[in-house]
């Protein structure tokens, strides 16, 4: 296996070998496909924004499943795709809180650029949360109890269905399900009380 | 918290969420009694789970949504600088200045130093299509190149790069944005009014001249170094719609970069009409700014759907209210400088801004365009006679215009969206869309005045003699000269009304409805009183005038309206030499009219007629628009078959000749799937529910109300072929789109929710569906819409059919009661249905010797069944041949049975999931009979089938206890 040099752009063949050393244990692999999945995802976006027009949501399953089509050789099997998700969710959890944290520092900041979108849709709206409001929150929830937060970070950034998440995860749908039903209780428990 | 004592948590919890309510307490008092602390946070975990609360998905969505904008954005940037040191025509960029959805800005100097200030030159994002479009480009641009006035921003030249992009260059404003110009300055609210009014004043001059801005906004007005504002960009939202269709609106509007959410006005989120009035509402917004520093509609809106939902729906706050209602500290140390800035305390700004102020901007902030200020002027005016301390003119809200009714009927969704577009469709030769027609219109009427005589065209053309075309000379100057001076043709009558006739119908086409309506009902009579009358333009005034009313949509007017219509039909059906299409124009105007008046059978003759014309005319445009509306006018009256060959061809020639994702064919799609929906058959409504969404999500606002009406149907498309969790996935997120875009308690989210209901019930999930219906006639109740009242009587039909499905007589008796408690306000054919739901509470109740009488009492008498849901009739007779054959009654619960199927069979089909529930029944009664092997035969299958869908323990599966 070819280490990177310089920097440069692992090749298709390089992550997916990476991918597997990772699935099988080599815990320092992590290391070199994290910061390629982060750039690849934060690079699809601009892409996907422009096919997507507004009106329609944008999921953050479209930008996991775009990054590992890129990324990834489409033959790799399936216990190093189940890992490749659980890292593209994991990705896809800082990519949106770094965005969140950046616009919020840039209004405070009073420079802004040309973006005609409503920038109030990142902090609280009257309907809903705010993503920072929901990170801090799953950064609490996680410190107790690891694994629903990580069920979380599946199904919610990563936009995998329970079915992947078990296979992601070996756990068993009743399990996926009462964890996240948990989670989802304790979580918006703590984002009320936060705003009340 | 220890590790065990989470994972102790969320084991209770688990535990505890299995549990009906009576045994969750005891669980939790029980854990109380030895941990309270524990039992207090299962609770909130408990109260938590079975609400609504915030939406985890929503956030993240929201800033996937952001990040790729920014970062399509950043992308856009660097493409541009691509630009750099190029050189355009006689122009080279020097530096990028801005970047906005339509395009880039540079800045730029000639390269031919014949011209030693720089410019601002704007390169459009898009290209022009083709040669009709750049020639277009070219007009518009010199049209807006003679809008010469010291607060615009003067078009200086413009035209095309080597790639075929369009380019425009307008003179470089050295200057600052007004809103922020004014909080720098911290001018205080009288010189801020009076720099609000400049810019009035150059609005309303780009007005007489025919231009409407589009995108008036703080980024468009600059202050320039000497204190004059400057706007920017002068018609140019209209210069780049690539395809100037009338619909396109509805695109720039769903393109998140090229819309400006705030400033927007309802018309133009909702893809309508683009007027003077438009520009007049942005005014509003601005002037609500500038008072308040705030947006009209405040700044909580979660996604720019919710704005959208805001602007349309919303009555904005008095300004003088918001200003002092900041709660937390910092908001109120905003107020403060708020007010410094404005050189006053909160309190004072306040009080300066109650009573007229709050009048003035409210009042260009209506709804409804023509509740406006009609002109900019007249905006200006008002604040001039508020600074002078004079009375306004602006004075509260007009009440009985707010009570006066709209007539669209909310009934049948299907005809409210689709009557507003067959009026698009049908009529874009009246009802001008565009401004370039209306200023066309404008100047074909003014030319035919004067070709109609010499007096006019002295009048006209004489009235100014030392104006040059450019110095200002508008149509609408000319209009209001003209009728000033049309006094003086008293001598000539005929010629008088002619004058009149023309220049009300001038501004029937600029917009001005009311204005038109008064001078042609002048012209009318006039003519009338003459001793010769030219019919063609007797029934030209006539029809303009019905039209004018008619497009009102108000009141009284309606009824007048059809009767000049009618009279306009008669004298073009005696003359000869009418143009064909006038007539058939007059006759899709009218047939409209009555359609939206519930009168669809002669609106199918007017209809009828219309196509005949329009195929004889080979006018393909107006060929499928008399077919929509034909077919519209069919499936009010329920009569499909004959409406769905019209759809059909309707769809083929839209498709073609508009284009797949032009809203019109879209709606062609809708109402044919929606159109088969109601008439039983899912089957084909399927692909095109599917195929009108899938356009429609590309290119429709979300708070499109067809397109919530097509998700709807969509589910229940899916339901009747058996896939339930489809389709209640479907309106799942049909209801959390709907949430989003009208309101957790719209009619329209109430109604989706009803459906949700429907195919909850359906799939044997008959406490889920009672859950939805209880929470959707909670949320209705919060409404006050016209139409609630009808969804939630269809929401009680549903819970009845469902209870009784489920063998539930005692649920639904109350229901049934509190139905017929209505029964003085309602229709014998609607007290005919709710008798039979009494009778079918009694089949299940095992009361099954009055459920017979009864049933043979109202069975006949049973009508129109449109409004109920779809498996009602099947079901009352399935119901009847179970008392019957209870009774022993064999042969009539057979013929009973057979009713069932042969309306399942028509409607269903034979391959439905509701078929197989019928043959239970009907094995049933072959074994009565004695016939055990011919029931088993019938029953097996069925049986198998249904197991397999709903499981074993479906009550609607145990036929054998309801039937004793």
């Amino acid at each position: 296996m070819g280490a990177m040099n310089g920097g440069a752009m692992p090749t298709q063949t390089e992550l997916t070998g990476f991918l597997k050393d990772w699935a099988e244990g080599d815990r320092s692999a992590e290391q070199k496909i994290a910061p390629v999945i982060y750039d690849e995802m934060r690079r699809s976006a601009a892409r996907l924004f422009a096919r997507e027009r507004a009106g329609h949501t944008l999921q953050p399953t479209a930008l996991v499943h775009e990054a590992f089509a890129n990324l990834i050789a489409a033959d790799v099997e399936w216990k190093s795709r189940s890992h490749f998700y659980a890292l593209a969710s994991r990705m896809m959890r800082r990519i949106l809180i770094d965005h969140a944290k950046a616009k919020n520092a840039q209004k405070r900041g009073g420079g802004m650029i040309a973006v005609t979108l409503n920038e109030e849709i990142l902090s609280n709206g009257e309907n809903g949360i705010g993503l920072l409001d929901l990170a801090d929150s799953l950064d609490a929830f996680e410190a107790e109890y690891p694994r629903p937060a990580q069920l979380v970070e599946l199904h919610y950034f990563g936009g995998l269905t329970v079915d992947e998440i078990c296979a992601v995860t070996d756990l068993s749908p009743s399990t996926v399900g009462r964890d996240l039903r948990f989670a989802r209780a304790w979580l918006k428990n703590e984002l009320t009380i936060d705003k009340g | 918290m220890t590790e065990t004592s989470s994972t102790r948590l969320m084991d209770l919890f688990a535990e505890a969420v299995e549990l009906d309510e009576d045994a969750r307490r005891t669980f939790i008092d029980r854990i109380e009694a030895d941990d309270p602390g524990l039992a207090r946070k299962l609770r909130a975990l408990l109260a938590a789970d079975s609400t609504e609360g915030p939406s985890l998905h929503a956030p993240i969505e929201e800033a996937a949504k952001s990040l790729s904008a920014q970062k399509a954005a950043e992308e856009a940037a660097e493409e541009e600088d691509r630009w750099l040191g190029r050189e355009i025509g006689p122009w080279r960029i020097k530096r990028r200045i801005g970047a906005g959805g339509m395009g880039a800005v540079f800045y730029a100097e000639r390269s031919d130093e014949s011209y030693d200030q720089g410019a601002a030159l704007k390169i459009m994002a898009a290209q022009l299509l083709d040669r009709e479009g750049a020639a277009r480009f070219r007009v518009e641009r010199q049209i807006l190149a003679n809008l010469q006035h010291p607060h615009i921003a003067r078009l200086i030249d413009g035209g095309t790069t080597d790639e075929g992009l369009p380019y425009l260059v307008m003179s470089y404003v050295e200057g600052e944005r007004v809103d922020l110009y004014c909080d720098r300055e911290a001018l205080n609210v009288p010189d801020r009014l009076k720099l609000f009014m400049k810019i009035c004043e150059a609005v309303d001059f780009a007005h007489r001249n025919l231009v409407v801005h589009r995108d008036l906004k703080p980024s468009n007005i600059l202050i320039d170094t000497a204190g004059t504002p400057q706007l920017l960009d002068f018609g140019i939202a209209k210069l780049i719609d690539k395809e100037q269709l009338e619909m396109t609106m509805v695109r720039t509007s769903v393109d998140a970069r090229v819309m400006t959410p705030e400033y927007a006005s309802p018309e133009q989120v909702r893809g309508e009409q683009v007027s003077i009035a438009t520009d007049v509402y942005a005014l509003g917004v601005l002037l609500y700014r500038l008072l308040t520093g705030r947006s009209p509609y405040g700044s909580g809106h979660s996604s720019p759907h919710a704005l959208h939902t805001a602007i349309l729906s919303e009555d904005p706050k008095k300004p003088s209210s918001v200003v002092t209602e900041a709660t937390t500290p910092d908001e109120r140390s905003v107020m403060t400088d708020l007010g410094k800035q404005r050189g006053l305390r909160p309190e004072q700004l306040r009080s300066a801004l109650s009573g007229d102020l709050d009048n003035i901007v409210l009042k260009c902030l209506q709804k409804e365009p023509e509740r406006r200020y009609r002109t900019a002027a007249d905006l200006a005016d008002d604040i001039r006679r508020y600074l002078n301390r004079q009375p306004i003119e602006a004075r509260g809200d007009d009440w009985a215009y707010k009570a006066r009714k709209f007539i669209r009927r909310r009934a049948i969704p299907l005809g409210v969206t689709a009557g507003v577009i067959a009026i698009v469709a049908g009529l874009t030769t009246f009802y001008m869309i565009r401004l370039a027609d209306e200023r066309d219109q404008a100047r074909i009427a003014a030319q035919q005045a004067r070709q109609a005589s010499d007096f006019l065209a002295g009048l006209f053309f004489n009235a100014s003699p030392d104006q040059t075309p450019q110095g200002g000379v508008t149509a609408i100057d000319l209009l209001e000269k003209g009728q000033e001076q049309v006094d003086a043709l008293a001598e000539q009558p005929r010629l008088q009304a002619q004058v009149i006739a023309l220049i009300g119908r001038s501004y029937f086409y600029l917009g001005d409805v009311e204005r038109a309506a008064d001078l042609l009902r002048q012209s009318v009579t006039l003519q009338e009183q003459a001793d010769t009358q030219d019919p063609l333009l007797f029934a030209d005034t006539l029809i303009v005038l019905g039209q004018a009313l008619s497009y009102n949509d108000y009141g009284d007017d309606i009824d007048e309206a059809d009767e000049f219509l009618q009279r306009g039909i008669a004298i073009l059906d005696t003359v000869e030499g009418a143009d064909p299409l006038f007539l058939r124009n007059a006759l899709a105007a009218r047939g409209i009219l009555l359609y939206n008046l519930d009168r669809s059978e002669e609106a199918i003759d007017l209809h009828r007629r219309a196509l005949a014309i329009t195929e004889q005319a080979n006018d393909r445009e107006s060929v499928a628009s008399s077919l929509n509306n034909l077919a519209l006018a069919y499936s009010d009256l329920g009569r499909l078959d004959e409406a769905e060959p019209y759809y059909r061809r309707a769809i083929a020639m839209n498709d073609e000749h508009l284009g797949e994702l032009h809203p019109v064919t879209i709606q062609s799609y809708g109402n044919l799937g929606t159109s088969l929906m109601r008439a039983n058959t899912p089957k084909d409504a399927e692909t095109l529910l599917t195929e009108a969404i899938r356009r429609g999500e590309e290119v429709l606002l979300p708070t499109d109300a067809g397109l919530a009406l097509y998700r709807a149907e969509l589910g229940l498309a899916k339901m009747e072929k058996g896939a339930f969790e489809e389709g209640a996935d479907v309106l799942r997120e049909a209801i959390a789109i709907s949430e989003e875009a009208f309101g957790e308690n719209h009619v329209e989210t109430c109604y989706q929710m009803l459906k949700l209901g429907d195919i909850l019930a359906a799939a044997g999930d008959f406490d889920g569906a009672e859950r939805v219906y209880m929470d959707a006639d909670r949320r209705l109740s919060q409404s006050d819409a016209q139409a609630a009242p009808n969804i939630a009587r269809q929401i009680r039909a549903s819970r009845i059919l469902a209870m009784l499905a489920s063998g539930n007589a005692t649920g639904a008796r109350p229901l049934i009661n509190e139905a017929l408690e209505e029964r003085d306000e309602i229709s014998q054919t609607r007290l005919n249905i709710l008798e039979t739901y009494r009778a079918m509470a009694m089949t299940v109740a095992g009361e099954h010797e009055q459920a017979a009488d009864l049933f043979a009492d109202t069975i006949t008498k049973i009508g129109d069944t449109r409004f109920e849901p779809p498996v009602y009739k099947m079901s009352v007779y399935d119901h009847q041949a179970r008392s019957l054959l209870a009774l022993g009654r064999i042969e009539e619960a057979r013929n009973s049975i057979l009713e069932a199927k042969g309306i399942a069979q028509n409607s269903v089909g034979p391959e439905s999931w509701r078929m197989a529930l019928l043959d239970l029944t009907h094995a049933s009664i072959m074994r009565a009979d004695g016939r055990e092997d011919a029931a088993q035969a019938l029953e097996k299958p069925a049986r198998q089938r249904l197991i397999a869908l709903f499981g074993n323990s479906d009550p609607r599966l145990q036929l054998g206890t309801i039937i004793r």
